[in-house]
């Protein structure tokens, strides 16, 4: 397999023909939000 | 003495050489290359395969539609280079933008100007496929160290 990854994350995959298939880059999960502090204020 | 001689020997080499834009055309034709999704890698005017030389840092483009692009889904089209960028000349536009139309186009600079590092073909990419058209692309350079 012979090709290139763009500085985007597509990546190119060379064809038998000569052409190039294009493979969008893959969308990274959306990182998981840290449960916010509950700590309550001591009186 | 053939002319070209003559001027060889009036000229400096040098003048006639490396420091001299260089153009090349290249050839996008739906009837060979079809308008699938996908990149497509351009030929030279005879439909051959061709290339830029290594070290060539692109100075402007220029492109003459022959068959208007036709498309049934909103294909765009993108130019540029293998490994070293397939939007570098161009960022994908629709296939009726006025880029790539006959009587609208004018020549451009490269959305990148990046020196190549190896021979590269010349690819036009193309999402949502385009149902006609063919065009030569005339690509200018400088050939660099």
């Amino acid at each position: 397999m012979s090709g290139w990854v763009e500085e985007d994350g597509t990546e190119y995959v060379l064809r038998d023909d000569g052409n190039y298939d294009v493979i969008p880059p893959k969308k990274k999960a959306a990182p998981k939000k840290k449960a916010a502090s509950k700590k309550k204020a001591k009186k | 003495m053939p002319q070209n001689r003559k001027l060889q020997d009036l000229i400096d080499n040098e003048f006639l050489g490396r420091f001299q834009e260089k153009t090349q055309v290249f050839l996008y034709d739906f009837g060979v290359l079809g308008g699938a999704t996908g990149a497509k890698t351009l030929t030279d005017t005879d439909g051959n395969a061709a290339t830029l030389p290594d070290n060539a840092i692109v100075s402007k483009l220029a492109i003459d539609v022959v068959t208007p692009l036709a498309s049934s889904n909103s294909g765009t089209v993108a130019l540029g280079v293998a490994t070293d960028g397939a939007a570098n000349f161009k960022a994908a536009a629709d296939f009726d933008h006025a880029s790539y139309v006959a009587a609208t186009q004018v020549p451009f600079l490269p959305a990148v100007g990046k020196k190549l590092t190896g021979d590269r073909a010349v690819l036009a990419t193309i999402a949502n496929a385009l149902t006609a058209g063919k065009f030569y692309l005339y690509v200018s350079y400088y050939e660099g160290f």
